[in-house]
């Protein structure tokens, strides 16, 4: 689970051009001013490629809401 | 702030419930923000009183004051402080020449990305497709203040996979960079259904469609879709109705009449979004409604009449955009009864009030919210 966590991690702060330490679980559009529409599109792409999954657009607005979330949503999506 | 009535009607699913089961909860919710702005934004305050609108007791969707969308240029309304706004939109103005002003916070703008998904995702389905934006890379923008064009191509990136843009500048015009679209565009059929060709209706129509016909250059794209939003005044001006782009559109990228997608919406009330469905019909969603007023006497019009259209929704909670009587004309075609299987209410779009001047406005305007 952790490598989970520290994978999404990596790719968030790659793409939104972060440090780490600045994303936390409760991390989301509202408090991490470089999350915007554009960067979440880029998240979720990033996200299915890093892991080979599929996100739909739905799951993508309805389990994205916070990183916190976002581990937990990839965490299902592999059985871990 | 928590709006309780409000969350529980966008939990809802956009078009299922009919019009009986959905009036409770979207009443609820309306009659939750109408107080909110009510208690919080003093000119509406002040409008509603001039009216002797007291949102503190039960209103009908009838008895909710309206505002003229030409209130939104003259002032910043807001139910908001002023510091929780973090975004301004403006519109093109392509009307009046002045441009409304929409102050969002971001309880709201999440709610109008969701509220636009939704009925988005419903009408092309829920996957990702390969964009080809017809419009210029600049029209991507990442600003704070962002205009309703950048705001609303980047509205639809969620649902895209891949975003290329095929339009350039010449001398100051928009030009078509037809190279670039034939490399997009002619990978086969096994590829178009997951195509979705994007753009502003006048730029789509006199920079892509019609210089395409002109050239006899089509593509064959079966089940990939044409979504356009806005521009229709040049084009009614050039004598190109919607059928005739539609017709043009089938014949140039080889789609179906079903799959070219006129997305209606305005910027007073963003995130509401109503794309023409299989039918050629609009549905309101779950978190709207939407009445016909004569144009003359603002009285309530009844199915089949045109008038001017009002809509109201209550999802905008930073400014008092929930109730905004427009300058556009349509009808009410049906309610749960529409062949694309959709329900609630169904409406056409005709055209604008040529002379939209709504009775009232010219007072409103002179008082300018004033005590």
């Amino acid at each position: 689970m952790d490598n989970v966590r520290e994978t999404c991690l990596k790719v968030m702060s790659e793409i939104m051009e972060v440090e780490p330490s600045s994303i936390h679980d409760d991390s989301n559009p509202d408090n991490l001013p470089e999350w915007d529409s554009l960067s979440h599109v880029q998240l979720v792409l990033g996200l299915e490629k890093t892991f080979a999954i599929e996100i739909t657009p739905e799951e993508g607005i309805e389990q994205f809401e916070n990183f916190r979330k976002i581990i937990e949503f990839i965490e299902k999506r592999l059985n871990v | 702030m928590s709006f309780l009535h409000l969350d529980e009607l966008m939990g809802q699913p956009v078009y299922e419930l009919k019009q009986k089961d959905k009036s409770g909860p979207f009443m609820d919710a309306l009659w939750e923000v109408t107080r909110h702005h009510f208690e919080n934004c003093m000119p509406y305050r002040r409008f509603c009183n001039k009216r002797s609108f007291d949102p503190a007791s039960e209103f009908d969707l009838s008895q909710i004051p309206y505002l003229p969308t030409a209130l939104f240029k003259d002032a910043l309304l807001l139910s908001v402080p002023e510091e929780e706004v973090f975004r301004e939109i403006q519109s093109s103005a392509t009307s009046s020449g002045r441009p409304s002003k929409i102050g969002l916070d971001k309880q709201t703008n999440r709610r109008q990305s969701l509220c636009f998904n939704k009925a988005v995702l419903d009408r092309i389905g829920n996957r990702r497709f390969n964009f080809v934006v017809m419009d210029l890379p600049s029209a991507m923008g990442r600003n704070a203040v962002v205009t309703a064009r950048s705001s609303t191509i980047r509205s639809l990136l969620f649902c895209a996979k891949d975003v290329r843009t095929c339009l350039g500048e010449d001398g100051g015009q928009l030009k078509l960079d037809l190279e670039n679209l034939e490399v997009l565009l002619d990978k086969g059929s096994e590829t178009s259904r997951d195509t979705i060709i994007f753009g502003f209706t006048f730029i789509l129509y006199a920079n892509v469609v019609r210089p395409l016909l002109k050239l006899g250059k089509t593509f064959k794209l079966p089940g990939a879709k044409i979504l356009h939003i806005g521009g229709w005044k040049k084009l009614e001006s050039q004598k190109v109705t919607p059928q005739k782009l539609v017709e043009d559109c089938c014949a140039v990228f080889g789609v179906n009449p079903e799959d070219v997608i006129d997305l209606y919406g305005f910027t007073e009330q963003g995130g509401m979004m109503y794309p023409t469905c299989e039918e050629g019909n609009r549905h309101v969603p779950v978190w709207g409604e939407v009445l016909v007023r004569d144009p003359v006497t603002l009285e309530l019009l009844p199915i089949g009449k045109q008038g001017l259209m009002q809509f109201i929704t209550p999802i905008q909670t930073s400014y008092p955009g929930h109730s905004v009587l427009t300058e556009d004309l349509g009808s009410i075609v049906g309610i749960d009864d529409c062949a694309c299987g959709r329900k609630g209410k169904t409406f056409r779009i005709n055209g604008r009030a040529e002379h939209a001047e709504v009775r009232g406005c010219g007072d409103i305007m002179a008082e300018k919210f004033s005590g």
